[in-house]
Formats: C-alpha cells, sequence, structure tokens
C-alpha cells in the first residue's frame, strides 16, 4: 500500500496540469492512511485477534483504552511480586502511553485528511515549489505515516512482549 | 451542515484560543476541534490547556449538537520541519548508523523520540541521546522518551523470560539459551546464568540437581495467563505437543 502511495505521489509530482496533480495527490493521501491503518490493524491483531477487525474510526480510541490496560495490570501484579522494579514499570508504562498516544493522534489525523481527499475535492491540493499540500499538510509528511505507524506498533509490541502477554 | 463559526458560537471564548481549526466532516457527519500538542500541558495553566478540559469540551459539544464530536491533536508545521531537519542533523553526524528518526509531542516543550540505529551499541545509544539532548535544548524543548527501534542487542525482561520457562520447562540452562537465542540473539550464558540466579532467590524458580530448570508455583502465579491465543497457557500446550518424549 506504501509503495502504491509513493508511486501516486511521484505521479503527482511529475504532472503539468494542475487537476492531474490534484487527483493523484489526494489519492496518495488516501494509500498513505490505508498503510498506516492496515499495519496497525495487523500490528494489534497480533496482540489481541479481536483487533484484527477494528474499525477505522475505533482504532484510536483502542489504542489509548483497552491495549493499555492489560499491560498496566500485568506490571503492578509483577512490582507486587518483586519481578519489576517500581522504576521499571513506570518506565515501560511511560513509553507505553507515549507510543499509544502517538499512534492514536497519526491515525486520527491522517483519517481527517483521507476524509478531506476522498469526499471534499473543493478542497484542492495546493503547490508550494515542489511541495504539495492538503489542508496545508505536506505530501511527503503523509509518507512518513506507515513507518511511523510501524515504529509506534514496535513499541507496543515490545512492551506487551517484556510484560509477558504475548 | 454546520459551519465552523457555527459551531464556534457554542465554545468558551476561554477555551477558542487554544483551538487551532473546527470543521464539520460530513462524510460521517462527525465535529473535529484540531488542537496543537504544543498548547496541552498536564494542567490547566495561563496559556496552556489539558487533555481533560479538551475531553470535557468534546462530549458538552456533543451533547448541545447531537452529534459525535473527536479532539484531534496535531503538530505545528514548524515542528514537522524539526523532525526533517533533526533527521538530517543525525544522519550527517552518524552517517553509517542511524536510519529513521521520527517524534512526537507529548506537550508544549516534552519531544518524545524514536531513532532506528543499524549496529546499536550503548556507545551509540549514548552519542545520539546527548546529541538529541543538546539540540533539543537549543531549541527551548526537552527530550522526554526516545524509542530504539530493531535493537539487535534487545535482551527479554525478567517476566518474559518467565514466560519462556513456563513454555520450554523443564529445561536445562544450554538448551534454554538456545531457546532465547532464537529470538533474542545478544541472550549469553553468563547473562542468562545472572538472570537465572537472581529468580532462584526470589523463589520464582527451582533448579533440580540435573541442572534442570522449572517454574515454581510463585513464578508460575506471575506469568500472566488465559484463553487468549498469545498466551502463556496456549503457548505451553503446543510446545508440549511438539516435543519429543
Amino acid at each position: 500500500m506504501k509503495v502504491v502511495g509513493e508511486q501516486l505521489q511521484d505521479w503527482a509530482q511529475e504532472q503539468k496540469d494542475d487537476l492531474n496533480k490534484d487527483v493523484f495527490g489526494r489519492s496518495a493521501f488516501n494509500r498513505y492512511y490505508y498503510a498506516a491503518y492496515l499495519i496497525t490493524r495487523m500490528n494489534l491483531g497480533e496482540l489481541n485477534p479481536i483487533w484484527k477487525t477494528e474499525k477505522h474510526k475505533a482504532m484510536p480510541n483502542t489504542l489509548i483504552t483497552t491495549v493499555r490496560k492489560p499491560v498496566i495490570r500485568a506490571l503492578e501484579k509483577q512490582v507486587k511480586k518483586d519481578v519489576m522494579t517500581e522504576s521499571e514499570r513506570s518506565k515501560a508504562v511511560g513509553s507505553l502511553k507515549v507510543a499509544t498516544a502517538a499512534l492514536s493522534d497519526l491515525l486520527k489525523e491522517a483519517y481527517d485528511l483521507r476524509c478531506v481527499a476522498d469526499y471534499e475535492p473543493e478542497e484542492l491540493i495546493s503547490f508550494d515549489n515542489k511541495l504539495l499540500l492538503l489542508k496545508e499538510y505536506k505530501l511527503d509528511s503523509a509518507r512518513k505515516w506507515p513507518s511511523k505507524a510501524s515504529a509506534y506498533c514496535k513499541t507496543i509490541r515490545r512492551i506487551w512482549r517484556d510484560a509477558g502477554l504475548v | 451542515m454546520f459551519n465552523s463559526e457555527y459551531i464556534l458560537s457554542f465554545i468558551d471564548d476561554r477555551l477558542k484560543k487554544f483551538i487551532n481549526e473546527v470543521r464539520f466532516r460530513s462524510s460521517d457527519e462527525v465535529i473535529l476541534i484540531y488542537v496543537y500538542r504544543g498548547k496541552i500541558a498536564e494542567k490547566v495553566r495561563p496559556g496552556f490547556t489539558s487533555l481533560r478540559q479538551m475531553n470535557n469540551l468534546a462530549s458538552r459539544l456533543s451533547q448541545q449538537l447531537s452529534l459525535e464530536v473527536d479532539v484531534i491533536f496535531t503538530i505545528k508545521g514548524d515542528h514537522q520541519g524539526l523532525e526533517d531537519a533533526l533527521y538530517q542533523m543525525l544522519k550527517h553526524k552518524f552517517p553509517d548508523a542511524v536510519v529513521s528518526f521520527y517524534m512526537s509531542l507529548a506537550d508544549e516543550i516534552t519531544v518524545n523520540s524514536w531513532v532506528e540505529i543499524s549496529g546499536l551499541t550503548e556507545e551509540i545509544k549514548n552519542k545520539v541521546e546527548d546529541y538529541c539532548s543538546t539540540i533539543f535544548q537549543e531549541a527551548d524543548l526537552n527530550l522526554g522518551v526516545i524509542e530504539w527501534i530493531d535493537s539487535v542487542d534487545d535482551l527479554p525482561a525478567l517476566p518474559l523470560l518467565l514466560k519462556y520457562l513456563k513454555t520450554n520447562q523443564p529445561i536445562k540452562i544450554e538448551y534454554f539459551e538456545q531457546v532465547l537465542r532464537e529470538d533474542f540473539p545478544a541472550v549469553s550464558k553468563r547473562w542468562l546464568n545472572q538472570k537465572l540466579d537472581q529468580c532462584r532467590r526470589k523463589n520464582l524458580i527451582i533448579r533440580e540437581k540435573e541442572g534442570i530448570y522449572c517454574l515454581s508455583a510463585k513464578g508460575l502465579s506471575i506469568v500472566p495467563a488465559g484463553a487468549w491465543y498469545t498466551s502463556s497457557d496456549i503457548d505451553r500446550v503446543l510446545a508440549l505437543g511438539r516435543k519429543k518424549w
């Protein structure tokens, strides 16, 4: 999916006609969002199969609620049983909260831009030299969504794993 | 159809200043409130709002307008630029090591970072961390959490070590080392000996005469277990099925 987005972005930048730049550019936003969403869904699905079918709009909230809960509970138990120190627990919970919040923010913003790209054709892509922007958001920044989602997922999975949950 | 002015008329003036954009998304009928992460502090104070205040605003608006309201926390364009610039600086400073760099803002001054390094060592970690801290200080920012992606020198945490032991017990240290090394190449016999000794002193594991290790009842009670498919109970059953007796 990311490769498709990159190809669409390259085509958008090569186009001479503004209308063509617009249609290729907004399709690239769409593909970058889907790449980030599918990466997240696949990674969360490996932690709990219920999340394999998580809907677009529910995913950001799931990340900051139900994805955190089992880890927080397991780590508290491990501190009580002296397997982990309080500072180790606090560091792990801090990292989990940071990664889930960052991924939740990314998916919410990317989903909204994807909706603008798909359903609001009157909101045209603008150009600043070689940069393509949708509502002042750079397509170059959207290109990083899949890699960022993957990085945040790695942190979440590592903490789940370290807690002995996977 | 709700326009931005109409939605803003429901929002208190003292909160409007924290809002970057308000819009109605007609495709799924949701009101969106965009707020810069840089305007969020742990507690409300002059010039800053809090997560709780924004979430309360969203639920109040939702009741008043009978629509779903979502708050989207975003970063300013100049922070996106900072991420690109810092990545280039790190690439320049550590050309063979830094693969990628991402950041997110926790609040107005705290930056969390994700750094991917090829051939990660403690020395490079410290150098990169010091370099990032110095640059953030210059920009009046603080380095919050720094996460290392794909670190090959990763070692299992104690709860995970106990889960591996539960799956593979009873097991001799030599075989246990082999099992762990499949997922954690940095595991050494010396490190494993130390960890197992630590667990034994905490009465989490038992070492039998022949040098075979098992979990104690206390150790078993710590390993998370349940009916989900990644649970330690399922792993254990599958491992028993594969075992050649």
